[in-house]
């Protein structure tokens, strides 16, 4: 492909963990469009990829409910050529490498010049009716993608493995529903997240699997000068693979004791550009891994002559 | 870069079928509505999940019907994408695990990427509108949107909530199940290929329909302010989004000479609306068009490929028919996918 697609921009949204799913991917998409210095009307695609929404609104999309606090197209006029189409991509913590694919595709062919990703997730009743035990961060974070200036920068081919093992019913590790028989009337603050008991050598190993068959199909990339950067779906999963891949460094989303759930990669990307650790021609490799079980994962390199 | 076409047309409808009047003997609410004589729909299936029936279930039977009507083996296809609204295992309404995955597992599709488009009865035409880009830039070469669309629980919010004809619920009443399968991989002749997909979402409108667990009952509910998206400014917005990327491929409405048009399938008068708007913004006639609500009702995300098949299985769409397929969705989305479509028949 005679291009290349960057992040544009990264931002995190700050709001306090009491704000809601639709709020905190508005807050996050919104700072990510300050920051780049372009206005809503500018964005032609606008991909949700958050999973836990407030009170479990299932219609419409949650990415309208978002284009609508971002102020981006509200109507189309006809005859100017702009408008954003919006939807929602579902695929826990891999949905935004899933939407880096399919935007790729849309930057490619002309559909889109810009397009906006964002992920937010909070439990459905909000944090008043939050159990302990609800594994996900309140947290949302937005990536713009738009065309890179040379072909060496940004994203090199992605490598989104089928979901692990595959006789009907496997295990997928996570599993997070509303059961409509139990819910009561309750069901706008009610949500069941299942973790499998041996989750996390599972998920380790499925990413393991996944970096070491992406390594193998990219011999270009040196993992000795590039950074593993990760979500973050147990404790030293970073770290921990950067040392058996023999990484430069690892890192993997901060979001405390929480999964970053739907926001972790681009978490991850954005709290290490707010620390300075993304000079240009830096070397990443992408790396998310969540239910399914599965993985997803993508070399990157910064925009910029080193 | 290559274009991409409808290479195949699958789907599976729930065992049980109903009359709009067996249903609504089921209100439990008081409320009187007379559903057929609004909306002309007079049969429906609806999902029994206790009998195992559910998005998984039937997402696969209809994935499985759409592979038998194709060239292809399972293990053939790079992407699953499911688009129904809403995902049921059993009585598990899932956000994770993604229903594709498992939709995958069940047909054998083992060397598929899956994930889920969620975009209200959108669904499946934004995830063909996301197959065709991937097709056409080369990253992908034969894919599968699979959409289910299990969207009863909320005609049993409607039946055990819905009180006056102004209620928000009545359009509920209107609903069903149904899944399609499409495959859509590389177009090898200017016969068989989709000519272009556009989708846009007036986010202005986005909260004018929106489902979720009922507080009232136990039941899912969809409160929709009809009149608001059904108001004419809206039944244009189609024509006027098709009017403008036609002018800059230098064509009109009447130039495209379409054999058919699908509308979303929401009621015998709203899809007659939705032409007669068609005719005014296009100055043109609008082609013959193909109706299954009455007997199908609205099955959100599934309906015009449903359509599409129902005309198909009874030989009614000549190999190498060019068909315009209209979505609209809440959102709100709008959309337009021009196609001439030859393998999907015979």
């Amino acid at each position: 492909m005679n291009m290349s697609v960057i992040i544009e921009q990264s931002a995190i949204s700050a709001a306090p963990a009491t704000t809601g799913s639709i709020e905190h991917a508005v807050l996050a998409g919104r700072e990510c469009l300050e920051r780049a210095g372009i206005a809503p009307g500018d964005i032609d695609v606008l991909v949700n990829v958050g999973v836990y929404r407030d009170g479990n609104v299932v219609e419409p999309a949650n990415s309208a409910l978002i284009q609508l606090g971002l102020d981006m197209h509200l109507d189309y006029e006809a005859g100017s050529g702009r408008s954003t189409f919006s939807f929602d991509l579902r695929n826990g913590a891999c949905g935004v490498l899933n939407a880096v694919h399919a935007a790729t595709a849309l930057l490619a062919n002309g559909t889109a010049g810009r397009i906006l990703i964002v992920s937010s997730d909070a439990h459905p009743g909000g944090i008043a009716h939050e159990p302990n035990d609800f594994r996900y961060a309140t947290a949302g974070a937005a990536w713009l993608l738009s065309k890179g200036v040379d072909r060496e920068s940004g994203f090199g081919p992605l490598r989104i493995s089928p979901a692990r093992g595959r006789s009907a019913g496997a295990d997928p590790g996570i599993a997070g529903y509303l059961d409509l028989k139990a819910m009561g009337s309750a069901g706008q603050r009610t949500i069941t997240v299942d973790v499998a008991d041996d989750y996390d050598t599972v998920i380790v190993a499925t990413a393991a699997a996944t970096l070491r068959d992406y390594l193998a199909e990219q011999p270009e990339i040196v993992t000795g000068s590039a950074t593993l950067v990760t979500n973050n779906p147990v404790p030293e999963f970073a770290s921990g693979l950067a040392e058996e891949f023999g990484f430069a460094a690892g890192y993997q989303a901060m979001t405390g004791d929480r999964d970053a759930g739907s926001s972790g990669l681009a978490i991850a990307y954005h709290q290490l550009q707010e620390q300075g650790a993304l000079s240009p021609g830096a070397e990443l490799v992408f790396l998310t891994a969540g239910s399914g079980p599965m993985a997803g994962c993508v070399s990157y390199r910064v925009e910029g002559a080193v | 870069m290559s274009a991409a076409r409808l290479g195949a047309l699958g789907a599976a409808l729930p065992q049980r079928e109903y009359t709009t009047d067996e249903l609504l003997t089921r209100m439990s609410s008081g409320g009187q509505f007379d559903v057929e004589r609004i909306t002309g729909i007079r049969t429906r299936r609806m999902v029994d999940r206790s009998a195992g029936e559910d998005s998984l279930s039937l997402g696969a039977l209809a994935a499985q019907d759409c592979l038998a009507r194709s060239r292809y083996e399972a293990a053939d296809l790079d992407v699953i994408i499911s688009a129904g609204t809403t995902v049921h295992d059993g009585f598990h309404m899932v956000f994770e695990p993604a229903a594709a995955h498992e939709i995958a597992r069940r047909i054998g599709a083992d060397n598929a990427m899956g994930y889920d488009v969620v975009n209200a009865c959108g669904g499946t035409m934004t995830a063909i509108y996301l197959l065709e880009n991937m097709i056409r830039a080369g990253l992908v070469r034969t894919g599968m949107v699979v959409t289910a669309e299990i969207i009863s629980p909320v005609t049993e919010g409607a039946l055990a909530e819905a009180k006056g004809i102004r209620d928000l619920q009545f359009p509920a009443l209107t609903l069903a199940d149904a899944a399609v399968a499409v495959i859509v991989d590389r177009a090898e002749d200017e016969h068989d290929r989709i000519h272009y997909v556009d989708m846009i979402t007036s986010a202005e409108f986005s909260p004018l329909c929106i489902a979720k667990p009922s507080d009232a009952s136990e039941n899912m509910i969809m409160l929709t302010d009809n009149m608001t998206m059904q108001a004419a400014p809206r039944r244009e917005t189609w024509a006027k989004l098709h009017r403008d990327r036609l002018v800059k491929r230098g064509s009109t409405f009447a130039d495209e000479k379409f054999d058919f048009i699908v509308f979303h399938q929401l009621g015998v008068a709203f899809t007659e609306k939705l032409a007669e708007s068609g005719s005014k913004i296009h100055e043109a006639e609008m082609p013959p068009r193909l109706a299954t609500v009455h007997k199908y009702a609205n099955t959100g995300a599934s309906t015009h490929f449903l359509a599409l098949y129902d005309y198909i299985s009874r030989g009614e769409i000549p190999k190498g028919s060019k068909v315009c397929l209209v979505p609209t969705a809440s959102g709100m989305i709008f959309g337009v996918m021009s196609a001439t479509i030859d393998s999907l028949v015979g």
